[in-house]
Order: C-alpha cells, then structure tokens, then sequence
C-alpha cells in the first residue's frame, strides 16, 4: 500500500534540501505565471525550467510513466474538444486567418494550430512542475510549509489531518466494499444502474458513520492536547531558510520579473509575431 | 501498602451524569478517591460506563459530550467541574480508546511532538524532548514512520509518549489492550508500572482483561455495573470474594481452578500471581479435583473441507509475506488461528474469502472439492461468513433491528420470518432492548456482538471471526462463544477463529494454527502447543495462568480442565 | 471556559477527515451512468453531507482542498477555475444547510424539496457560471466549449446530488437521536 498519496521519496538532491515552504512559493508562483501567460517563449522557458528541475531532482521515468500518460491523454483530449467546439478560437484571438487545410466552419487554421500548442505547452510545463513538488516534499513539512505562506495553522492542519486520514480510509473504503460485496450487494457493471446507486448508498453509510464519528473521537483526541489553544502553534518539522532556498526564490522572483516585462511589452497576455 | 498516607489527588463526590440522549443516568452517584502514586484500575461489563467515567475524570464531559452533571469533581483539593479540557489537560493525560483517533500526527515524531506544537514550544526544546520521550518508550529509530507502517503496539507506545510528554501527573487510559497481542499488552503494563516508579505517575486504567493487569503491581480494582461502584478493593480482596464473574468479568485461570478445587482462597497466599499462589495442602486439592474430571472423548479427524495448497502472497512488489504456505480445515472442526500482531491473520482469511484479489497469489484452494477461485466474494461468502475485525466497517443500516435483517430482506425472505430469525439472535447477543436504536449508539463491545449475529442469521457452513472477544467482556465473550459452539454441534458448522486469546483457545479449539510472520510454526492441538514454550514466545503468546499455576506445582492438565471451568463459570453468570 | 476563536477543532478536523473522505470516494466510487464518460459523482453527495453539518467554511473548504488534492494526485495540474467552483458549491450548500437545518434530525418533505432546490441552485451557479467564467478568464479557452463542459456538469451533479445527497441526508437525519429518546424496551 501507498503510504503516502503524495509519492513523496525522500532524497538528498538540492530539490529535495529544499524546504517545504520555499517549494510550495515555487510551485504555485510558476503555476500561476504559467496559467496567465500566453506567450510561447515565455512557456517554452518554463517548460526548460521544470523539465531541468526533473533531472536535478532524479526522478525516475518508473516512478511517474502511468501519471504522464494519463496526463498526455487527457491533454490530447482537451485539446480536441476545443477543436471540435470552437475551430476558429484562433483566429478570433489573434484576428487573423491562415488557412491551411480545408474549408468551411472547420477548416484548419494556422492561428488555431498556434493556439492549441500554446495550450499544450501549459500542459508540458505544469506536470513535471507538479511530480518535483510532490515527489520530493515530505507531506509534515508541506503543512508547515501553508502555515508559513500565511494560510492559518487551523487550515494547515486541516491539510495535514487530509493527508493522515487519506491512507487509512482508503483501507476502511475497500474493506466496507467488500464487506458489502459478501453479503449481497453487487456494484458491477452488469447490474442496473438502480442498483448501483444501492450499492452506492450502502457503501457510504459505513463510510459516513465511521468518518462522522472519527470527526468527533479525532477532535476530542486534539482538544486533550491542546490543539487551537493559542494564537500562533510551532511546528516540528517547521525548517529554516538556507542559502539554497534564497537563491531558489530569487530564481522564482527573476521568472516573475520576466513576465511582467513580456506583459509589458506585448501588451496583453498573448504573443503573436506573425501578423 | 504505602501510599496509604499520601495525600488525595483526584476525588469524585455523589457524580451522577446523564448523555442528553439517554432518558436515564448512565453513571449514578459515583465516590471514587485516588491517591497520589497510585495505580487503580477501572473495570465492568461493556456498556457499563467506564469509558464514560474516563471522559468525566478527562474533562472531555460536559464539554465534548453535553448532558447533566451532579456532584463534585476535584484535583488536588481544587473544585474542577468547570474547568475546560485545555486547563485539565495539563493535570490529566489522557490516551483515549481508540489510537487511530489518538495517533493524529503524519509521523511518530509529530505526534509525540503535538502538543508541544500546540504550546508554542520552541524548536530545539521539542525536538529534544521529542528525542528523550521517543527513546525512554523505545521508539527512538522509528520517528519518521508514518502510522500505517507500525504494528498495534508502536502505534500504542507512540499515543502514550504523546501524552506522556506533558508530564502531567496523572495518567488516564482507556482500554490500551483491547487490540495487542500478549507480549504487546504486557510491554505496555511493564512500561506504566516503570512510570509509575520513576515519576511517581499515578494511573487509572479502564480495562476488561483483568487476568493480564493483575500480573502487575495493581493497588486498586474498581469495579462499575450499570454505572453504579459495585467493588473498591485491593485485588487479593477483589479475587479472595470472587465477585468478578458476577459482574460480567473474567476471573483469571488459576483462581477458577482453586474455586473449582474448593481450596479457601483467604488461606493461601500471594494469591495474585499462579506462580507465586501457595498453602498447605494445595496441590493434592487441585490433583483430587483434576482426577474426578470425566474422561475425555476423542473427536474422530473430520474429512476436509476447505483446503489451502502452496499460497504465496505479497502486499509489496517482490516481498512476500506467505511463501508457499498450506492449510486446511476440516468439517465441523473449531480451528483457532493464533499469532502476534502483524503475522499475517487477517490477510489469510481475507484472501479465504476473497477479498483479496486472485491475480497476486498463487498456489490453489479448494472447498469442498471446487476450486476457489472461480469464485465470486458473494459466491464465497454463501459458504463462508466473515466477521471482520471492526464492527465499524460492517454496520448500513440505521436500527440495530434493521442491521441483522439486511442480509435477509438482501435475499427476499418473508418479513414475518425475519422476525422469527432475528430476533432469539438479538436476545442471545443481549441486544434485544435496544433493537430500535441507532447503530452508532451502541458501544464498542455492543457493535461487535452485532456485527457476528448479522452473519449468523445467514447460516453460513463456515464461520470466520476475526478476534471476536477484543474489547468484550467475559460474560458476554462467553455467552457468544457457546453460542458459536452450540452451532457447531447441532449443525455441524466448521469455524475458524482469529485470536490472542489462549484461554479461549484452550476450552474452544480442536486444533491451534499458529502463524508468524506469514510462515505456520505450527499445526496441532491447542493442549500440544501450550507444552511448546519457544513456539508461544515467537508467536509473542504467553502461556495460560492456569497452565503456569499447573507447572510450579508439577500438575498437568488437559483440555477438560479448561471445558470444565468455563462450565462452571458460565453457570456462575447466569 | 474561555472562548474559542476561528475555527474550532471539530471543524478542523471535519475538514481534514471530510477531504480525505471526499478524495477516496471521487477516485473510486463513480457510477458509470450509461452514457459515455459521464459519471454520477458521490463525492459530491459525501460534499452536500459535511456542508449541511458543519456549514459554509468547512463545506468550501473540504471541496476546496479536496478537489485540488485530487486534482494533483490523479493529473499533475490542479485545475483551479473548477476548483474554485466546487468550492462555492460547498459554501452554497453551507448556507443553505444552516438556514433550513438540514442536519438536526427532524428531515420533512419541506426539508428535502428546500435542499433539492438550493442544490439546483448551487450546481448552477459553480458549474455553470464560476468554472466556466473562470476558464475564459484564467485559461482564455473558447466559451463554446468550457459552456458546453459546464452544462453536463451541471447536469450530472444535479441529478447526483438529488438522488444520493437527498438519500444520504435523509438516513444521517434517521440516526440522529432526539433527546431523551433512547432506552431499553422490553
Ligand atoms: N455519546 C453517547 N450518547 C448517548 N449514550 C451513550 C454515549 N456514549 C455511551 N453511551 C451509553 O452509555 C452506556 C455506557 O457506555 P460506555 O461507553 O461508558 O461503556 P463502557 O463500559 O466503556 O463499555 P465498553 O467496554 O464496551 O467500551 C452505554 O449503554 C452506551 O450506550
Ligand atoms: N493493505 C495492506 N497493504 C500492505 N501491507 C499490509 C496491508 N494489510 C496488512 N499489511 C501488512 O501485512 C502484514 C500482515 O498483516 P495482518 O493484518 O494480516 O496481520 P494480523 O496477523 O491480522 O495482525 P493483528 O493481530 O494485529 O490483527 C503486516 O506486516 C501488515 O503491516
Ligand atoms: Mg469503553
Ligand atoms: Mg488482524
């Protein structure tokens, strides 16, 4: 069993040597730099950045094969919808059209092409972006980590119990499926949907009482330690700031400042050289 | 005794409390006294209140739990009925019931550490009284563990240093047993007589196995029935009056024996350990008792029925647990299956009745002659009923009536039926009264017993339980029991029972199975595997009072004896 | 006792088991309906549930974390336009939970058309208004297809939520036990 949802392996690289906080800045800086920007260049360094960051962490091609091409199927599919539902979203994004292949309401543009790489690069980028946050922060330091970007330690923990929980009533999920399997109620395909949602039900009652009731027996368990007493809570695996995490979030600050320029620049979120 | 003198540290005067639910009290005018040093244990029926009396002395009633409350609390001549939870918990840790609700952190060290974390303590003072707790309870090289990769008793010791860390007086824990094998569960006992002896730690300890705590240095047994103080005495009194079968728990072994023997019990002395229990004429009492027993009949070999052939199996990729392991089980037989925690219990029967899947073993298993794996969990589970461990998982429906009616309503039969069946089955499993509550207002002890009558009412040919009597009293684990066996006998049902209990494997089985860490060390008799000390040891089992009361007076026993005794005992219940 | 401030422990902790809860039944209990890649959700019911009982904050947070932990364990990106809405559902349902009572034991017919109402209510407006404007905006992707995408969410999680949200919180309102009410019969 995964004993930890995250994949965290823990490793001695300099991503690893990271703190939980300095990670969590990164991962949520570039992500959102990369949802903002349309600028290719802009993506395509990114992409060089985390794919890089991919190697110096060592990360095996093993350890994340199914996860990739779920993601490679998924952004494929993502990228015919838009085809199939707005063919020409390119030219209208860009106002002009080059056609080159077909005719009509589909008829493929140069324009779209551009567009659904850029949406594809978004893709390229925030994957290996997402494996190094979660394959190389230890899930303890991650709550740290939230408390100290300025989420509220009550919220932190909140994420910190999600992720204890997570593996146990994973083990309590299938075990009541089971159980519900042997004493009658089948959840197959085969049967009618009717009785699927009965199965359904019967499932989530165990489930329900048992989550509602460790609710209560996990609060009072916090309450006999003092959990919520004070203002502030220190943290065990709370790290301090090294150098590596200085230069890492002056890398990140360099990437912000870089878009802000491209911004600038363009004038707008999208770079288009081709008029 | 010496802490006769001390001074009075906790006092409970003329409490009674009542849930907001409940019509009536569920404790009534309590008056308990603890001294400083002292070590008390809380002990009653299932259902009796002492999980209630605990959240009482822990603050967690009226806070956590709202209803009315009488009567004077004090700590240390300090009124402390109002207090929160937060100021008391400072003067009383608590280690709840259940440490999967007390093991909050995402590692060992996080939860010793909480709360620590919670007072703002800083870093370098935590991480080094995290360091000191961690290896005074012998956890020290497994901080960085997340709780899913320890056994029940780490998990165990991990909750106490916990609380521990806090260094507060008085220690309060709920049921720390329940689910520990024997090595575990007097690891556990050892660890707070030592506390108790280096910081002066006082304790009280709410548990039904009364025959393991009594080994220790114990000062006080409390005994609760309905909410009511039946007994406050010393153990020697408390056994010498033999008053605990009366209230629903288990006189341990060796002092049934010497009742059953007619030995008087205020003659003898150190009487709360067999092997220190001597008087004058002693052994030949017992030996004329043991001579008069009947003659034991030998049960003809069964033809088998369930048969495991060359299993292997692994949770990990490349790491097997069971290599090439067989087993069977024959009809009508009672097989228990023993073994420390971890060894692999659990995981055998649920790859029996598939609910561990076909692709990751190997080997074959028949039933009957057919092969198991064609077929289906529910196919299965017509021939094999399972009662899992935790009664939690097992409970859909929202009435205690309903939840023993499901599997039958699942499989069409007649309403008017239903109730025909159902019903002895809730009287047997003293459940009867409450048939029209909610399921999650019944007590552990209460659930479990309903989990087992909800797959009896199938009438299953095999019936698996998996560790049936944790957390159950004895007059209750007996009653099911001889319930289970009375089956067996009229209907010729084969049983196959998880258990860390060898008392009830002496009077119960027909052949022992033990298994340790995935490998079956041995096959035989439950008298045979008694005689085999390095067996039990590896199996982190120890062996009976009765039988270690029989060895230093060079007495051996069968089987019979223990038939005999739990005979007896169940007529004294009733 | 003193006073607690922000959120009580109760509360954290319903997050917290609520989220796990959330995640394991979105990645392994969906009910295939029948129609091609579309599945009722029962996450969305457990959602409903922790919303009703524990109000607005902890039902926009479970959905809130929940959705974005699920989201960057089973697709590398955490999709935040419907991450969001899912949030408002959870909020939505908060607020309605609070002012009709949804959770105290005493489930009448007024009651369950009251949630079914505001559920139609909540479900349109996070997947029908927030995720896709939340798309065009953060994502630029064409209206066409982030509206049509909504529209089947909308759908589904309705219907979802209208068979198993209202199953779910009728059987936790049957097992809530009024005052005073439990004792032995003979
Ligand atoms: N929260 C509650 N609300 C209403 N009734 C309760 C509650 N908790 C316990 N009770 C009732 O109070 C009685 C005593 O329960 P308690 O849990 O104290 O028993 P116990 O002696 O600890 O039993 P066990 O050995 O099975 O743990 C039971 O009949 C139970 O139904
Ligand atoms: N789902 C799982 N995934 C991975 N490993 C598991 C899983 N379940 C159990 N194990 C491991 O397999 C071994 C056998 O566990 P099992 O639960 O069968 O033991 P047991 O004999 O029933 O113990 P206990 O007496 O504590 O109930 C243990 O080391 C356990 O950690
Ligand atoms: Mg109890
Ligand atoms: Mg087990």
């Amino acid at each position: 069993m995964n004993h930890n949802i995250f994949g965290f392996h823990p490793g001695t690289t300099p991503i690893h040597q990271l703190t939980g906080t300095t990670k969590l800045i990164i991962f949520l800086s570039l992500t959102i730099l990369g949802s903002l920007s349309f600028d290719l260049r802009y993506l395509i360094l990114l992409s060089v950045v985390a794919i890089g960051a991919l190697f110096v962490a060592k990360i095996k091609w093993s350890d994340v094969r199914v996860l990739v091409w779920l993601v490679t199927v998924f952004a494929v599919l993502n990228l015919v919808l838009i085809y199939v539902f707005a063919p020409q979203y390119g030219t209208h994004l860009f106002g002009t059209k080059t056609v080159l292949l077909g005719s009509g309401a589909y008829a493929l543009t140069f324009e779209q092409l551009y567009y659904e790489l850029i949406v594809f690069t978004k893709y390229l980028f925030a994957l290996p972006l997402a494996l190094i946050f979660l394959m190389t922060t230890n899930p303890s330091e991650f709550a740290a980590g939230l408390n100290k970007i300025g989420i509220s330690y009550r919220v932190a923990y909140a994420v910190a119990l999600a992720l204890r929980y997570i593996p146990d009533i994973q083990v309590e999920y299938q075990t009541i499926s089971k159980v519900q399997q042997a004493r009658g109620s089948d959840l197959s395909k085969k049967t009618s949907l009717w009785h699927r949602l009965k199965g359904a039900v019967g499932i989530m009652m165990p489930l329900m009482f048992t989550s509602l009731e460790q609710i209560d027996s996990v609060s009072r368990a916090m309450d006999l330690r003092r959990f919520g007493k004070r203002k502030h809570r220190t943290w065990y695996y709370a790290q301090k700031f090294k150098t590596l995490d200085w230069w890492a979030i002056a890398l990140t600050l360099l990437l912000i400042g870089i878009e802000l320029v491209l911004l600038w620049t363009n004038g707008s979120r999208f770079w288009y050289p081709f008029k | 005794m010496e802490n006769e003198t001390s001074r009075t540290i906790l006092k409970l005067e003329n409490v009674t409390f009542k849930y907001e639910a409940q019509k009536a009290p569920t404790l009534k005018n309590i008056n308990l006294e603890v001294r400083a040093g002292e070590f008390v244990v809380i002990a009653g029926a299932s259902g009796s209140g002492k999980s209630t009396l605990g959240r009482l002395i822990s603050g967690l009633i009226p806070e956590a739990f709202p209803g009315a409350l009488t009567g004077t609390l004090t700590y240390d001549g300090q009124q402390i009925n109002d207090e929160s939870i937060f100021e008391r918990s400072q003067k009383i840790g608590t280690v709840l019931q259940d440490v999967n609700a007390q093991f909050v952190g995402l590692s060992v060290a996080e939860d010793i550490a909480f709360a620590l974390e919670n007072d703002e303590v800083d870093d370098s003072k935590m991480h080094a009284a995290v360091a000191e707790w961690a290896n005074r309870l012998d956890l020290g090289d497994k901080l960085q563990l997340a709780p899913q990769q320890l056994s029940g008793g780490q998990k165990q010791r991990t909750a106490m240093a916990g609380v521990l860390i806090d260094e507060s007086p008085l220690l309060l824990l709920d049921e720390p047993l329940a689910s520990l094998d024997e090595a575990s569960g007097n690891e556990m006992l050892t660890l707070l007589e030592r506390l108790r002896k280096e910081q002066g730690i006082t304790i009280i300890l709410i548990e039904h196995r009364l025959a393991d705590v009594l080994q220790h240095e114990v000062d006080r047994i409390v005994i609760l029935e309905e909410g009511e103080i039946k007994q406050d005495a010393q153990p020697a009194e408390v056994l010498q009056q033999g008053t605990l079968t009366q209230y629903g728990l288990a006189e341990p072994l060796y002092i049934q024996l010497l009742r059953a023997a007619n030995v008087a019990l205020p003659s003898l002395s150190g009487l709360t350990s067999p092997a220190t229990v001597a008087g004058t004429d002693l052994k030949e009492q017992v030996q004329t008792y043991l001579n008069q027993l009947p003659k034991q009949t030998i049960k003809p070999t069964s033809e088998e029925l369930l048969q495991v052939t060359d299993l292997s199996f692994g949770y990990e990729h490349g790491q097997l647990l069971f290599d090439h392991l067989s087993f069977s089980l024959g009809k009508s037989e009672i097989v228990t299956l023993v073994g420390k925690n971890g060894s692999g219990k659990s995981t055998l029967i649920n790859i029996l009745t598939g609910f561990i899947e076909n692709q990751k073993l190997s080997g074959t298993m028949t039933l009957a002659g057919q092969d198991l794996k064609t077929l289906s969990i529910k196919e299965r589970a017509e021939v094999m009923g399972y009662v899992i461990q935790d009664p939690n998982l097992m409970l859909t429906q929202s009435t205690v009536f309903d939840e023993v009616a499901s599997g039958l309503r699942l499989r069409d039969v007649p309403e008017t039926e239903i109730v025909a069946r159902v019903n002895p089955l809730l009287e047997l499993a003293g459940l009867y009264t409450m048939r029209n509550w909610p399921t999650d207002s019944l007590s552990y002890g209460q659930k479990k017993r309903l989990s087992i009558i909800a797959i009896l009412v199938l009438n299953p040919a095999i019936l698996i339980l998996d560790e049936p009597t944790a957390g159950q009293d004895a007059e209750n684990a007996n009653r099911l029991m001889d319930f289970v066996r009375e089956l067996q006998q009229s209907y010729g049902l084969t049983i196959l029972l998880v258990t860390h209990d060898l008392g009830l494997m002496s009077y119960i089985a027909d052949r022992t199975v033990v298994l340790v860490d995935g490998q079956i060390l041995a096959d035989t008799e439950p008298m045979q595997l008694l005689q085999q000390p390095d067996v039990l040891a590896q199996a982190h089992l120890a062996q009976t009072s009765l039988d270690v009361f029989l060895k230093s007076h060079d007495l051996v026993a069968d089987q019979r004896v223990y038939r005999d005794l739990h005979a007896r005992e169940v007529a004294n219940e009733s | 006792m003193e006073k607690k401030k922000g959120l009580s422990t109760r509360s954290v902790v319903a997050v917290g088991i609520g989220t796990a809860v959330f995640i394991i039944l979105f990645k392994f209990l969906a009910i295939p309906t029948g129609i091609a890649n579309t599945q009722i959700n029962v996450a969305q019911a457990w959602l409903s549930l922790v919303a009703a009982i524990f109000g607005p904050v902890v039902g926009g947070l479970v959905a809130f974390i929940g959705h974005a932990l699920n989201d960057a364990i089973s697709y590398g990106s955490i999709w935040w336009s419907w991450v969001i809405a899912d949030g408002v559902f959870g909020v939505l349902i908060g607020i309605a939970g609070k002012y009709l009572h949804l959770a105290d034991g005493n489930f009448t017919t007024k009651k369950i058309i009251g949630f079914n109402l505001s559920q139609l209510v909540a479900n349109v407006v996070a997947w029908l208004v927030v995720a896709p404007l939340g798309d065009i905006l953060i994502y630029s992707e064409p209206a066409a297809k982030v509206f049509t995408q909504g529209a089947v969410s909308t759908l589904v999680n309705v219907i979802s939520t209208a068979i198993l949200g209202t199953a779910v919180l009728v059987i936790y309102n049957r097992t809530k036990v009024k005052k005073n009410s439990l004792e032995h019969e003979a």
